[in-house]
């Protein structure tokens, strides 16, 4: 019997070699399996600068009540500076617990 | 290039634990996989996903271990190829005994060449034999790379391909199928 070459061998394999079906649930099925995803050092960090603008916003906010309740002037300078500030601090603690909760949500 | 996108998601899972980039690799290798695992096991479909399942989610534990040394697909036939043997030994050897040479190509009125099923042709071998065989024509890989794989000198790798190819030659021939158009 002739001796097949390397080639024939591949071409027979190739066309008698049936192949597994297409499971597209495979994958999640792999990935619920892994365990629970730990928080990243880069969420880790999302959360304390989180706190930080939320007791600094808290911190304004009962500053510029107290400000208000004692020395009521909305002609004033110093009032507009503080209701500014609170301002940034409220935007700035928006777009931090947006950051915040979208890399919990890249997480998972 | 293929490389090169394997390492980023190697990277990535194993310094972020980034889950997408983990899934995209369990994506482009799941095909693969399988189908070592169905000529392993004579076309056991089941066992195959569940070994191929076993195999993905060992790599996501040790995937620090890898050093880069060689490709991830090796690195992850490797692994495969370890998941199995385990599996025989659990199961005594006995399931993935290979059948009796005398074994023929299942009998029906159509031609040989519709009825053959390499898959089934390949429960003749040995494991090893199927083993390498499986990595070196459905896989397409070289001997050097299958001696990495196995754990085998490239010498030995080389002496189970040729008796496979010998014992593969006689059953096809027993069973009426003389060569490839």
């Amino acid at each position: 019997m002739k001796e097949w070459n390397d080639d024939q061998w591949r071409e027979l394999f190739d066309r008698h070699t049936p192949q597994p079906r297409r499971d597209r649930w495979f994958t999640r099925r792999v990935m619920n399996r892994l365990p629970r995803k730990r928080w990243s050092l880069e969420t880790k960090i999302s959360l304390v600068v989180l706190v930080l603008i939320l007791l600094i916003c808290t911190a304004l906010c009962v500053a510029f009540a107290r400000e208000l309740t004692a020395n009521p002037c909305w002609n004033c300078a110093g009032t507009w500076v503080m209701y500014g500030a609170l301002t940034v601090a409220c935007i700035l603690l928006g777009a931090q617990a947006n950051s915040f909760f979208r890399s919990i949500y890249d997480a998972s | 290039m293929e490389k090169t996108e394997d390492m980023m998601w190697v990277a990535r899972c194993a310094l972020l634990d980034d889950r997408k980039a983990f899934a995209s690799l369990v994506d482009k290798y799941q095909g693969r996989v399988k189908r070592f695992f169905l000529s392993l096991t004579g076309g056991d479909e089941s066992l195959s996903d569940d070994l191929a399942q076993e195999t993905f989610i060992k790599v996501y534990y040790h995937l620090r271990s890898y050093k880069g040394l060689s490709s991830f697909s090796t690195w992850l036939f490797r692994v495969a190829y370890n998941l199995y043997y385990d599996e025989l030994r659990k199961r005594g050897d006995r399931y993935f005994e290979p059948l009796d040479e005398a074994a023929t190509i299942p009998q029906s009125p159509e031609p040989v060449d519709r009825r053959l099923d390499m898959t089934q042709a390949l429960s003749i071998l040995r494991p090893e034999e199927r083993t390498v065989v499986t990595l070196y024509f459905v896989e397409d890989m070289a001997i050097a790379r299958i001696a990495a794989v196995t754990g085998m000198p490239e010498g030995t790798v080389k002496s189970y391909l040729s008796r496979a190819k010998q014992k593969l030659g006689e059953y096809l021939k027993k069973n009426g199928y003389e060569r490839v158009e």
